[in-house]
């Protein structure tokens, strides 16, 4: 890839997990009942691993929380052996920004912008000078196979295609962990298949993956397979208490 | 590196945050011009008013001119056809007084002897030892007509009149500052003053004139008197003899159009006439009061500008929910949305700056145009318009900006992107 590392990439297999959750609960601002009951999630390096659960179990809950979208309400939380609890706005983004990917289940993209531009975004604040930038956005596409649609708009390509882009914006900057909410979610079978090879295959560069998915397949390739149900996770997602 | 637990903070370069704000406004053009729509249409009326403002004061200054002007003064042009003759006909005042609006005129010149003209009061005044006191006072010939076109009032005694310019009576009346100069006080003493040996006994004193408030400084004595002792006004000497006409407010332009021909209908090309400026204070009031009244407004109009941007830049900054929390997620700080917000509603600024100031000065332009004015319209209205479009941007982006900067990342999860 000709994308340029930011962060020394975290690959080596280690004794200290990469996600360290010991999360007592997750309650949303104005909602009464919890979104998340107590869980304990541990990632390794170099780990793909799979959380499937019905709908409204709490799966993009745990992975927003996992991602530093939002703080848990009680309990630890060490990323990278740093712990997150007593990180500043300005620290979490930048662990955000420079060791995590996302992708949603929705692509969001700016439906005005090319690929291209669209994929630029992350690193736009990652401190690259804009001819980085094209060339770290020119290599991410073209390792989710979208070389020839660089400057596309993202509007006019289908939506295998647009879910790709949102995975070549996760890997713009290089992050070693990959975060993604249910990114088959809107996809046909093959669109799916194809995606969660992709997925599979950025794992096997090295980066740690987790991933929420209701898709078969993609648990079949997992190294570990997580149910979250109804916000109480089975399996090594041990109940907290 | 596992043992490095922090990452350097993101960063956004400021050149980075224009282009992706350009980017951004050239993504949505329709948007962008409802944005600049008000600090367009706000920097247009601006620029508009004071320019007006400007280009209107000198019209407005003529209009003042002729509406107020009260005032007719003729004069002749060039020398008379002879050394010795009067330029004017014996009747001046009776033809002129014939004309609609006039309210008096009169003829009047400066005397000028072959030496100085020496005014001497007598009695002599207490307070002097010398026996004579002399003073180098202007002194005019003037036709009863001119006391009364001039607005003459005096403090005491009386003005000349008809029986006195008749009787080439040796009387004077006196301005009140000349009086001061010459030690005449009291007219109860019967002063007297020579003006070349003359004797003319003082029958006044001017306390006020409306015009020409040279009066109160000089001595007048009857033209008749005056032409009997030094003979006709002599203008290769200096001494042009002039006319001065009081005319009802608004008939002075009338009247001055009229008076060459109520002269003289077969040469009225041989006189000279102009309309003394209107009274100057009131119209320096108005044109103030206009010019403030322009600016209040070109300020409001900036506001307004100023609100509509925020306004809408609210809404858009709500219309991109999505977009913020997903900026947030992958990386920009809370600064760096606000950086985005207020540098594309600054950019809005400067664009709408300069399309209302261009706008405005083709208004002014076209309105001066269409009215047959002069367009007068400052650099310093126009030049910094652009500057007043991006400090009303900047101000309009902060507060959505701050909004903005408070969408969680999370909206990026919670929310679909718009398109």
């Amino acid at each position: 890839m000709a994308t340029e590392s930011l962060t020394q990439p975290v690959r080596r297999p280690s004794a200290q997990p990469l996600i360290d959750l010991r999360l007592a609960g997750v309650t949303y601002p104005r909602h009464q009942t919890p979104a998340l009951r107590p869980i304990d999630l541990a990632v390794r390096h170099g780990e793909l691993v799979t959380l499937t659960g019905p709908a409204g179990s709490g799966k993009s809950t745990l992975l927003s929380v996992v991602g530093l979208l939002l703080r848990p309400t009680t309990g630890s939380y060490l990323l990278n052996g740093a712990d997150t609890a007593r990180l500043a706005d300005r620290e979490r983004t930048a662990l955000r920004g420079r060791l995590i990917g996302f992708v949603f289940q929705r692509p969001q993209l700016l439906p005005a912008r090319s690929a291209l531009d669209n994929v630029m975004i992350p690193a736009l604040y990652a401190g690259l000078t804009r001819q980085q930038r094209v060339t770290a956005a020119t290599g991410a596409l073209e390792r989710v196979g979208l070389g020839p649609r660089l400057h596309a708009a993202v509007a006019e390509l289908p939506a295998s295609e647009r879910q790709r882009v949102a995975i070549a914006r996760a890997i713009v900057t290089d992050p070693s962990l990959l975060l993604c909410d249910d990114p088959t979610a809107s996809l046909d079978q093959a669109a799916a298949a194809q995606i969660i090879g992709l997925l599979v295959s950025l794992h096997k560069d090295g980066r740690t993956v987790v991933v929420t998915t209701r898709d078969q397949l993609a648990a079949a390739h997992s190294s570990r397979h997580l149910g979250v149900a109804a916000g109480n996770p089975a399996g090594a997602l041990d109940a907290g208490a | 590196m596992i043992r490095r637990r922090l990452s350097p903070p993101t960063t956004l370069r400021p050149a980075d945050a224009i282009s992706e704000a350009v980017t951004a406004i050239v993504a949505r053009p329709a948007r962008a011009v409802v944005t600049c729509i008000g600090t367009v249409l706000g920097v247009a009326w601006f620029v508009t008013a004071l320019g007006l403002a400007s280009t209107a004061s000198g019209q407005v200054a003529a209009a003042f001119t002729k509406q107020l002007s009260t005032h007719v003064l003729i004069s002749p042009k060039g020398t008379g056809p002879a050394p010795a003759a009067s330029p004017y006909p014996i009747d001046v005042e009776r033809r002129l007084d014939a004309l609609r609006g006039v309210v008096a005129a009169g003829v009047f010149w400066p005397l000028r002897l072959s030496h100085p003209v020496v005014v001497s009061a007598m009695p002599e005044p207490a307070a002097s030892g010398a026996g004579v006191t002399t003073s180098q006072v202007p002194v005019l010939a003037a036709t009863p007509g001119f006391l009364a076109a001039a607005g003459v009032q005096v403090s005491q005694g009386r003005t000349f009149d008809a029986w006195d310019q008749a009787h080439r009576a040796q009387v004077c009346v006196v301005g009140a500052a000349a009086a001061t100069a010459m030690g005449v006080s009291d007219l109860r003493r019967l002063p007297t003053i020579y003006i070349d040996d003359v004797p003319c006994a003082v029958i006044g004193i001017v306390g006020r004139a409306s015009e020409r408030q040279s009066v109160l400084r000089s001595v007048m004595l009857p033209a008749a008197t005056a032409a009997a002792l030094w003979g006709p006004p002599d203008a290769r000497a200096g001494a042009v003899p002039m006319v001065m006409i009081r005319t009802r407010p608004g008939a002075a332009t009338v009247v001055a159009r009229q008076a060459p021909f109520a002269i003289s209908a077969t040469r009225p090309q041989h006189f000279a006439v102009a309309v003394a400026p209107g009274p100057v204070r009131l119209r320096d009031q108005v044109m103030n009061t206009l010019t403030s009244m322009f600016f209040a407004l070109g300020w409001v109009s900036l506001a307004i500008g100023t609100l509509s941007i925020a306004s809408i830049t609210w809404l858009s900054v709500r219309e991109r929910t999505a977009e913020f929390g997903l900026r947030r997620a992958v990386g920009a700080r809370r600064r760096h949305i606000v950086a985005h917000v207020v540098s594309e509603s600054a950019i809005l600024g400067v664009a709408g700056g300069l399309a209302g100031a261009s706008l405005g000065v083709a208004v002014v332009i076209l309105l001066a145009w269409a009215r047959g004015w002069v367009p007068v319209l400052a650099p310093l209205t126009v030049l910094p318009a652009p500057l007043a479009g991006a400090a009303a941007g900047v101000l309009a982006g902060l507060v959505p900006g701050l909004i903005a900067a408070r969408i969680q990342p999370a909206a990026a999860l919670a929310t679909s992107i718009a398109g």
